[in-house]
């Protein structure tokens, strides 16, 4: 196998003497696994926030609709690597050390100092920017719910909050799948910028490949290596929201409405 | 009590009850924010500034959080301004060369030959699903090493900070403006191009004179998050050496540790333009949403 991987490789145009050994791959593999990581604790944490500030952001009583819409607002017209910078620099100066020994905080809490670690604060950044776009995606997909449903659900006596949580946000999440799926592609393509603070996701693994003067010059096929990591992922994720956006969710009847708000989520990328 | 002060104090007393205000107007079914909307987007920028102010005032003593930005900002700003420039020419030559760029893309994308909607598919999808951050590498780190059969090593393979930003901006966002583009030709109605094909206009005039201004129009709203999103991403080409923005307010916080009051500071100058657009995106998609 590994001699057909080889004479495989030798076939490419450029130097891929170091792709032909394991150890090269599996140090660039645990990269992605921390990349793979934060993507996906960032946009948990982002669907979390997200779905309380859409939710929020519709409220009938005046000022947390302000709170919401100033915090949606505001943190998706920031640029993310401004925000991690922040979060990242800020971390030292957050006194956290008290939450050390709580049970979930301290995954995100350096076991000595109580510090946020590095990691940590890229989740939290990411979470922030993204959970802004999710409570916009999220309140399309509101909005698009034709009002009788929710006027009904009303009517037989579920709160504002019931409402939303029994009959409005399950809707909004199905129908908002697909732009989900594509946001979930900018978030994973924005961890590479964990990579400016020193945190050894993906990019910053191959960095380190490449810049080792023993390993020889090898940045044109590290860098695609690394790029295909991302590539591929991304295209599955891309081909499953398109297939979302055609299957049997967007029925004959759904308002127009719909795919231009697809369109303009994904587009925000 | 310093101007600062004041005008924080007089941020919280008279703009924020006015700010409210029109936010209700704005929010509530069937209003708009048609008076004022300077007072919307400003209320919103200062009610961050607000609540920074008083998330960090504990740790700055009795002048506050604000105070020092605005003594970061009266000591670093031609050096800051330079940066803003360097941020927003960026922003506007990537995005008319993208512009052109997502054109010519999503005509190949909708044409009739397979080859070019293949070639144009496969642009807009390796530069979608790979980081923009990736593809700056590429241009800055790895293209001054390819060497080519014929050609050997040009020397123009290796690029300025600069040269390298705008290419990598530009590529990065064709990739999204040919989208929208595709999205607004596909919405312009069949019969355009056939009513334009009657009167005898060609395939390339009817596509050119016809089909494009409205499929333009048809994109606008989309155009404007893109062009907003451009403006923030072109941060990331701090990462390559540009001087802009974030490089600049990196570079003096490095000197003088006044990290956060220069971050913030960054931040501010960037919301001034983000949030602005924002809300015009907003106005358009409402105003084309009634408009069909």
């Amino acid at each position: 196998m590994d001699a057909i991987w080889g004479h495989l490789l030798d076939l490419l145009p450029g130097d891929w003497t170091l792709f032909k050994e394991w150890p090269y791959w599996r140090f660039l593999f645990e990269g992605l696994w921390v990349s793979v990581q934060i993507a996906v604790a960032g946009i948990a944490l982002a669907i979390l926030v997200g779905v309380i500030m859409a939710v929020a952001r519709l409220s009938p009583i005046p000022i947390v609709r302000v709170l919401a819409t100033t915090y949606v607002e505001s943190f998706r017209a920031t640029p993310l690597l401004l925000l991690i910078f922040f979060v990242f620099f800020g971390a030292g100066r957050l006194n956290t050390g008290g939450a050390k020994d709580w049970p979930i905080l301290d995954w995100f809490l350096d076991d000595n100092s109580g510090d946020l670690t590095p990691k940590a604060s890229a989740i939290l950044a990411l979470a922030l920017y993204n959970s802004a776009v999710v409570a916009e995606i999220m309140r399309a997909g509101i909005l698009s719910i034709s009002k009788g449903v929710i006027e009904a659900s009303r009517t037989i006596g579920l709160s504002y909050l019931q409402s939303m949580r029994y009959v409005a946000v399950p809707m909004a999440l199905r129908r908002m799948a697909p732009a989900l799926v594509s946001q979930l592609i900018t978030l994973y393509k924005d961890t590479s910028l964990a990579a400016l603070i020193a945190i050894e996701e993906l990019l910053r693994r191959g960095k380190i490949l490449y810049e080792a003067p023993s390993l020889g010059n090898h940045t044109i096929e590290v860098l695609t290596v690394v790029a295909l990591m991302y590539f591929i992922p991304n295209y599955a994720l891309s081909l499953l929201a398109a297939r979302l956006e055609k299957g049997p969710e967007r029925r004959a009847g759904d308002d127009a409405g719909g795919a231009s708000i697809i369109e303009t989520a994904v587009a925000r990328g | 009590m310093g101007v600062t002060a004041l005008l924080i104090w007089g941020y919280f007393v008279i703009a924020l009850p006015l700010w409210v205000a029109v936010e209700i107007v704005h929010t509530r079914p069937g209003h708009r924010a048609g008076w004022f909307p300077a007072l919307f987007w400003t209320g919103r920028g200062l009610a961050l500034a607000g609540v920074t102010w008083a998330a960090f005032g504990a740790t700055y003593g009795a002048r506050g959080f604000w105070h020092e930005v605005w003594t970061q900002l009266r000591e670093n700003y031609p050096a800051l301004l330079r940066g803003y420039r360097m941020t927003i020419i960026l922003t506007l030559l990537s995005f008319a060369l993208a512009m052109l760029l997502g054109g010519v893309l999503a005509l190949f994308r909708t044409s009739e030959s397979r080859l070019l909607r293949a070639t144009s598919g496969a642009y807009v999808e390796w530069f979608r699903n790979t980081p923009l951050l990736v593809q700056l590498f590429f241009l800055f780190f790895a293209l001054p090493k390819l060497t080519l059969p014929i050609f050997g090593r040009p020397d123009w393979f290796l690029l300025s900070p600069f040269k390298a930003g705008l290419i990598g901006l530009t590529m990065y966002t064709a990739a999204y403006t040919a989208e929208a583009l595709r999205s607004g030709l596909l919405a312009v109605d069949k019969g355009q191009t056939e009513a334009a094909r009657s009167l005898g206009l060609n395939y390339v005039q009817a596509r050119i004179y016809v089909v494009t201004p409205q499929a333009l129009r048809i994109a606008v709203p989309l155009l404007t998050s893109i062009f907003s999103a451009l403006f923030r991403n072109s941060a990331l080409v701090s990462a390559i050496g540009v001087r802009e923005l974030l490089q600049t307010a990196d570079n003096i916080q490095q000197n003088n540790f006044k990290t956060f009051e220069l971050f913030a500071l960054a931040g501010v100058m960037y919301l001034s333009l983000t949030l602005p657009l924002a809300y015009a995106s907003n106005r358009l998609e409402h105003r084309v949403a009634r408009s069909r």
